[in-house]
C-alpha cells in the first residue's frame, strides 16, 4: 500500500512539474481570491477573475464561475458552454448537478442523494461518485486516494495537486505523521508550485503548534493578503475576542464577528454567511470561513477527523491554538493528535488544558457565543471523566431547548454511551431531555425518548401527565408535550382509547402547557396546525367520507417547498435550455418510481431539469407521507382496515339481536364467518388495491405516465411560466388519472367482492359447525350475516367517492355533535349518553376554522348534561326554535335532577375571543360563561345564552350561525 | 436443543392468529403455555413482564385493545416498536416475525411526517434491535409460509 501511494503522489507532482506554470496561475488566483473573500466591504467585485488557457477548464474555473454566479443556473451553462463541446460529459452530465450544487447549496448527503436521484442505476455508481468528489469538498472520505488521483488526473493538475492536499489535511487530521513522500510533496507544491495551502501545512509539521493567548494581526497581513483592518477582525474570530461589529455589513468577516457577539445569532446572517462559505469552499479563503462557522458551534457537529481539520486550518493561519479554538468542537481531541502525530510541542496538552480552562473563567459570558464554549468545556470535561449522570444533568440544566439552534452537543459520544449501556443512565427526566435534544440535532432512533417517558410518567390521566411534565420541565414542558403526547403514544399508553379523543388530548394539553408559560415555544402557525389536525379529524369521523379525499392545495404548497431548488436551477438555466431545445438529441432518460416500477423515456437532453421535476411530482404524490397514493392503499385500506370496518357491521349480540335466535349462540354462529369473510378481503385487496407493477398486474391505479403522457407533460410544462404552474399542471394530470381510476375501483370493489363473500359465507351455512342451533335459526343469522355485509359494503362505496377535498370545508352540528358525544362518553364515563336532534338543527353550519371551538361548546354543553343532568341514561335533544337577525335559536334540553321551584332563568353574556390565542388566555372561562363567549365568537357579535330551569329540566337558548350548505 | 415453556404471540388480526395458532400449536412441546395478546399495549406489559421462550411478532399492530378498526389506531410498525423497547430495556426474546403486509407507515415524530418502509427494511431494524434474537421473518400469505414458520420452528427447537 505504501508504495503505491508514494506512486500516487509521485504522479500528481509530475503532472504538476510538467504544467508548473498552469499550476502556478490558479494558485495565485486562489490567493487573491481568497485574500477578497476575507476583506471587508466590496468583497463581492474582487472575486472576478478571467481565466486563459487550459486554466479555463480546470474545476476550480468551473466552480469559480459557478459561485460568481450562484443565482444564474444559465449564466453557469453558458460559462461552460464557452469552455466544453456541447456533446461532451461536462455539458451533458455534469452541469445541472452543477448548478444545483452551487443554485441551492446542499450538505455532501443531499447532494448525494440528489445524485442519486439523477443517476438511479447500479451502474452508474461510478459516475455517481466520480460527480460527488468533484462537486463537493466533503465528499473526500467517502473514496480512497487512488479513485480520487485518477479523476483528478483527467482534469486539471491545480485539480490533482488540490485533491492530494486534501488527503495530507486528513493524514494529519487524523493525528498521524505525514511520511516523506508526502512533506516532499509539500514543499514542491509549496516552493515550485506557490501553493499557500501546501507552505501552510508544511509550516504547521515544521514548526509544530504552540497555545496562544492570542493572534498578531501582521502574521494574517503577511498570510493571508488582508488588509491590516479585516486582519483585526480576524484576529478577533481566532481568539475569540468580541467587538462591536456594523450590524447591517454583509462581509463574510463582519457577520461572523455579529455572531461571536450574539448568544444566538441573528438568522439572516447564518443564511448569508453559509451561503458564501458553501460557495466559495473550494478557495482557501472558504475553507477558513469554514472553519471559522465551526469554531463558533454555528453547524452540525461533524466526525472527529472533520472538527480536527477545522482547528488545525485555523492554527495554520494562526499560528498557534487559541484558547477560543481549543473549546470549539474536537479542541482538545485535535491537540492529542498533534501530539501524537509529533507537530505539537512537548506538555502541549497540559498547557491546552490549563490555558483553556483558565481564559474561560475569565470571561464574562453575558449574552455573547461564549456561553457554548463554556458549557461545551465542561461537557467535554464530563465525557472524558466518563461522568455519564453528571453529563446529562448539565445538559438538562443549560443546553437551551431552542428549535432553531444547535446546542453544540457531542451527540456521538452520547451514542456511543447508549451503544454500550442502552438507556440505563438515561432514565430522568433529565435523561428525556437529553433524548429530546439529541433526536432534534442527531440522526437517532426517535423512540427511545418515548420508552425513557414511558417508564419515568405516571400514566392515570392526561391531565396528570401534563402536570408532571410541567414540573419537570417548566416552559419547555411544551415541546416535551408536542413531541410525546402524540395521538399513537397517548393511544399507546391508555390515555385516549381513539384518534379523535388523542388529538383533542393533544391540543388540549398544549393549551395548558401554553397557559402555564405564557405562550412561550409556540408560533401561533404551529398552534394553528395542530388545531387543522383536528378539525381535519373531526371532519373526518364520519365513516362514509371519501378515502381518496385528497387535499390538493396541501400537496401543492408541500410541493413548491420541496421543487423550489430544482426550479431555481432550473428556471435560471431555461433560456439557454429553449434556445437550444430543436438542436439537442433524444436519450433514453431512466426513471425509478417508489413503488418500484422503472421506466425508461426518451427525451430531448435539454429536457432533463424539467423531466426530473416532473419524475419527482409524481413520486412524491406516490410516497406523500400524508395522502401519497401508497400511503392511502398501505394505511387506510390494506392493514385490515377494510376487514375490520366490514366485521364491524356483523349483526353481533348484544348490539344487535337477532330475532328467534338464542343470544347465547348467536356469537359463537356468527363468529364462524369472520375467517372466510377476512379470506376473502385479504385476497381481494392483495390483488386489487395496489398500483400497477410487475407483481401486481391486477392492481386498480396506476399513475406512471408512458411514454405519451410524459411528452404531454413536458410539452405542457415547458409552457408554465413557474414552479407553481408546472405543479398545477402535474397535479391536474395526476387528478384526472386518479379521478377514472377511483371511480373504477369504486364499482369493482361494489360488483366484485358481494358475489365472493356471498359465495365464501355460503360456504360457512353449508358446512359450518353451528351446533345446536336449529335449521331455522341458521337460516337467519345467515341472512342477517350476508345482509349486513352486503349493507356495509354499499356504505363503503363511499370510500371512493372522488378525489377531491369535499369533506374538509364545513362541519355541520350532526356531525360534531356525534364527535363531541363520543368525547364524554369516553371521558365521563357515561356510555350511554345520547343526543337527538330535530331535522332544522341540522341547519348549523361551521367554517373549518369554526370546528374547533364548536366542538368545545358542545362537548361544554353535553358534559353539563351528564355531570347535572339525569344519571340513569341521561340524554338531551337539540332542536330549533326560532330565529333572530337571521340566526338560528337554538334549544339544548336535558333531563335534570331538580323536580320542584319555579322556572328560573339565568342570562349570560360574554365577548367574542378577539384570537385563537385569546380563547386559551381565558380558558379558565368554563361553563356558561365560556358557552357564551363561543357562541359570540361563532355568531361574530356579542350575543347572550340563557340557561331555564324547569322542574325535572334543563334548557340552554343560544344563538347560532346557520346556512345552506350545512346539511350537505 | 431448546424446548420453549412459554410463548408469546402478539397478533391483532383473528384470522392471521388462528391460521398461525394451527401451524405453532402442534410443533411445542406438550405443557407449552402458548399465550396470545392482540395489541401493542398489552404485548408490551406481558414482554416487560419477562420469561418468555420465544416470542412470534406481528408487525402491523392495533394500539391498544380498545382502538381496534378505530381510524388512526393501528401502528403499522408497532411490531418495531416493542422490538425496540425489548432492546433498550434488555429483554432478550428469541423471535420469529410473521407479518401479513409488504409496505408499512412508520412515524418520524422529529421531522411530523411518516416515512414508508418496505419488507427489507423492516426486517434489517428488527435485526438492528434485536440481533441473533431473531430467528426468521414469515411472510404471511405467501405460497408456503406454513412451511416456511414450521421450519423456523423446528430449528429453533433443534
Amino acid at each position: 500500500m505504501a508504495v503505491s501511494r508514494k506512486n500516487l503522489l509521485s504522479l500528481v507532482r509530475d503532472y504538476a512539474e510538467a504544467n508548473l506554470e498552469e499550476t502556478r496561475q490558479i494558485n495565485d488566483a486562489d490567493h487573491a481570491i481568497s485574500a477578497a473573500l476575507l476583506s471587508g466591504s466590496e468583497f463581492g467585485s474582487r472575486l472576478e477573475r478571467r481565466f486563459t488557457g487550459p486554466a479555463r477548464q480546470s474545476l476550480f474555473a468551473i466552480k469559480h464561475a459557478c459561485a460568481s454566479q450562484p443565482i444564474a443556473a444559465d449564466v453557469i451553462q453558458d460559462t461552460l458552454l464557452k469552455l466544453f463541446p456541447k456533446q461532451s460529459w461536462v455539458m451533458t452530465d455534469l452541469s445541472y448537478p452543477l448548478a444545483y450544487r452551487f443554485v441551492a447549496q446542499p450538505g455532501v448527503e443531499a447532494l448525494e442523494s440528489f445524485l442519486g436521484y439523477l443517476l438511479p442505476y447500479p451502474e452508474q455508481s461510478v459516475e455517481r461518485m466520480v460527480i460527488l468528489h468533484i462537486l463537493h469538498d466533503e465528499a473526500c472520505g467517502r473514496s480512497n486516494l487512488a479513485f480520487r488521483v485518477y479523476v483528478a488526473m483527467m482534469g486539471h493538475p491545480h485539480d490533482a495537486c488540490e485533491t492530494v492536499l486534501d488527503d495530507i489535511e486528513r493524514v494529519l487530521a487524523c493525528g498521524e505523521n505525514p511520511s516523506t513522500d508526502e512533506r516532499d510533496l509539500l514543499d514542491f507544491l509549496a516552493d515550485e508550485c506557490r501553493s499557500s495551502r501546501a507552505s501552510r501545512i508544511r509550516d504547521l509539521i515544521l514548526n509544530g503548534i504552540t497555545v496562544e493567548e492570542s493572534v498578531v494581526d501582521s502574521v494574517l497581513v503577511d498570510k493571508l493578503d488582508v488588509a491590516p483592518e479585516d486582519a483585526v477582525i480576524l484576529t478577533r474570530l481566532l481568539a475569540g475576542e468580541t467587538s462591536d461589529a456594523p450590524a447591517d455589513d454583509d462581509a463574510p468577516l463582519a457577520i461572523l464577528l455579529r455572531m461571536l457577539e450574539a448568544d444566538f445569532p441573528r438568522r439572516q446572517d447564518f443564511v448569508r454567511i453559509t451561503a458564501i462559505q458553501s460557495n466559495w469552499s473550494f478557495t482557501e479563503g472558504g475553507r477558513l470561513l469554514g472553519a471559522l462557522l465551526r469554531s463558533l458551534y454555528m453547524v452540525d457537529r461533524a466526525p472527529t477527523d472533520l472538527e480536527c481539520e477545522a482547528i488545525m486550518r485555523l492554527t495554520a493561519v494562526s499560528e498557534g491554538a487559541t484558547p477560543y479554538m481549543l473549546s470549539g468542537p474536537s479542541g482538545i481531541e485535535a491537540v492529542r493528535r498533534a501530539e501524537r502525530a509529533g507537530y505539537g510541542s512537548g506538555g502541549f496538552l497540559e498547557q491546552a488544558l490549563i490555558s483553556t480552562a483558565t481564559w474561560l473563567e475569565s470571561r464574562p459570558i453575558v449574552s455573547e457565543r461564549l456561553w457554548i464554549h463554556s458549557l461545551q468545556w465542561r461537557l467535554r470535561t464530563l465525557q472524558e471523566e466518563g461522568r455519564i449522570s453528571d453529563w446529562i444533568s448539565l445538559v438538562h440544566a443549560e443546553a437551551p431547548y431552542r428549535p432553531s439552534y444547535l446546542t453544540g452537543v457531542d451527540w456521538r459520544w452520547a451514542e456511543q454511551v447508549i451503544g454500550i449501556n442502552r438507556l440505563a443512565d438515561f432514565m430522568s427526566p433529565a435523561g428525556a431531555y437529553a433524548l429530546l435534544l439529541m433526536e432534534m440535532e442527531f440522526a437517532s432512533d426517535t423512540s427511545r425518548f418515548d420508552i425513557v417517558l414511558e417508564i419515568l410518567l405516571d400514566m392515570t390521566g392526561p391531565e396528570d401527565v401534563v402536570d408532571q411534565l410541567i414540573e419537570s420541565y417548566g416552559d419547555v414542558a411544551l415541546g416535551v408535550v408536542r413531541r410525546f403526547l402524540t395521538p399513537a403514544n397517548l393511544m399507546f399508553n391508555g390515555l385516549a382509547d381513539d384518534r379523535l379523543t388523542a388529538l383533542e388530548i393533544r391540543v388540549e394539553a398544549l393549551e395548558r402547557c401554553m397557559l402555564n408559560s405564557g405562550g412561550a415555544h409556540l408560533s401561533e402557525e404551529v398552534y394553528r396546525s395542530e388545531l387543522n389536525a383536528l378539525t381535519a379529524e373531526l371532519l373526518l369521523s364520519n365513516l362514509n367520507s371519501g378515502m381518496f379525499e385528497i387535499p390538493w392545495a396541501t400537496f401543492k404548497r408541500d410541493s413548491l417547498e420541496s421543487f423550489e431548488d430544482l426550479h431555481k436551477a432550473y428556471a435560471s438555466l431555461r433560456p439557454a435550455l429553449e434556445s437550444r431545445r430543436e438542436l439537442s438529441e433524444t436519450t433514453s432518460s431512466p426513471a425509478s418510481f417508489p413503488n418500484g416500477r422503472s421506466e425508461s423515456y426518451r427525451i430531448r437532453t435539454v429536457e432533463a431539469p424539467l423531466f426530473q421535476i416532473i419524475v419527482g411530482l409524481v413520486s412524491d404524490f406516490f410516497e406523500h407521507t400524508a395522502f401519497g397514493l401508497e400511503v392511502i392503499l398501505s394505511g387506510r385500506f390494506r392493514h385490515n382496515n377494510l376487514q375490520e370496518e366490514l366485521w364491524a357491521a356483523m349483526p353481533e349480540s348484544p348490539r344487535m339481536q337477532i330475532q328467534l335466535v338464542p343470544p347465547g349462540l348467536q356469537n359463537a354462529a356468527i363468529t364462524l364467518y369472520r375467517s372466510p369473510m377476512e379470506t376473502v378481503l385479504e385476497g381481494w385487496t392483495a390483488a386489487r388495491l395496489h398500483t400497477v407493477r410487475r407483481e401486481k398486474p391486477d392492481a386498480l391505479f396506476d399513475i406512471v405516465p408512458n411514454q405519451d403522457e410524459m411528452n404531454q407533460l413536458l410539452d405542457a410544462t415547458r409552457e408554465a411560466n413557474d414552479l407553481e404552474g408546472i405543479i398545477d399542471i402535474v397535479i391536474e394530470w395526476l387528478r384526472s388519472k386518479l379521478r377514472d381510476q377511483v371511480a373504477s375501483a369504486g364499482e369493482v370493489f361494489a360488483t366484485e367482492l358481494p358475489p365472493r363473500i356471498g359465495a365464501a359465507f355460503e360456504e360457512v351455512r353449508k358446512v359450518g359447525d353451528f351446533g345446536d342451533l336449529t335449521e331455522g335459526e341458521r337460516e337467519r343469522i345467515h341472512r342477517a350475516v350476508c345482509e349486513a355485509a352486503q349493507r356495509r359494503i354499499e356504505e363503503l362505496r363511499g370510500w371512493f367517492d372522488g378525489v377531491d377535498s369535499v369533506s374538509v370545508g364545513a362541519a355541520n352540528l350532526e356531525q360534531l355533535a356525534a364527535a363531541a358525544a363520543q368525547r364524554v362518553r369516553q371521558a365521563a364515563s357515561a356510555r350511554d349518553f345520547t343526543v337527538r336532534m330535530t331535522d332544522k338543527a341540522r341547519m348549523v353550519g361551521f367554517t373549518p376554522e369554526q370546528v374547533k371551538i364548536a366542538f368545545d361548546m358542545l362537548r361544554e354543553i353535553f358534559s353539563n348534561a351528564v355531570t347535572h343532568g339525569r344519571k340513569t341514561r341521561p340524554a338531551l335533544s337539540i332542536r330549533r326554535v326560532g330565529e333572530r337577525q337571521g340566526r338560528g335559536l337554538y334549544l339544548f334540553s336535558n333531563r335534570s335532577n331538580g323536580r320542584r321551584g319555579k322556572e328560573r332563568r339565568v342570562r349570560f353574556r360574554e365577548g367574542a375571543y378577539d384570537s385563537i390565542f385569546d380563547a386559551i388566555a381565558k380558558e379558565g372561562r368554563s361553563g356558561r360563561p365560556k358557552i357564551a363567549a363561543i357562541c359570540s365568537t361563532l355568531v361574530e357579535e356579542e350575543t347572550e345564552i340563557v340557561s331555564i330551569f324547569r322542574p325535572g329540566f334543563h334548557h340552554l337558548l343560544v344563538e347560532l350561525p346557520e346556512n345552506d350548505h350545512a346539511n350537505a | 436443543m431448546q424446548m420453549p415453556e412459554r410463548v408469546l404471540a402478539v397478533e391483532d388480526s383473528p384470522v392471521k392468529w388462528a391460521d398461525v395458532d394451527q401451524v405453532v400449536r402442534p410443533l411445542l412441546p406438550a405443557g407449552c403455555d402458548l399465550v396470545h395478546v392482540g395489541n401493542m399495549a398489552s404485548a408490551r406489559q406481558h414482554i416487560m413482564q419477562g420469561g418468555w421462550d420465544l416470542l412470534l411478532l406481528d408487525v402491523s399492530l392495533d394500539v391498544n385493545e380498545r382502538s381496534g378498526g378505530n381510524r388512526g389506531a393501528k401502528e403499522f410498525t408497532g411490531g418495531l416498536q416493542l422490538a425496540s423497547r425489548m432492546h433498550y430495556l434488555d429483554k432478550s426474546i428469541p423471535t420469529i416475525v410473521i407479518t401479513g403486509f409488504e409496505t408499512f407507515v412508520a412515524a418520524r415524530p422529529q421531522a411530523e411526517q411518516d416515512m414508508i418502509l418496505g419488507l427489507q427494511d423492516v426486517e434489517r431494524t428488527m435485526r438492528g434491535y434485536l440481533g441473533e434474537d431473531v430467528i426468521g421473518m414469515v411472510r404471511y400469505g405467501n405460497p408456503g409460509w406454513q412451511e416456511e414458520l414450521t421450519a423456523m420452528l423446528k430449528g429453533f427447537m433443534g
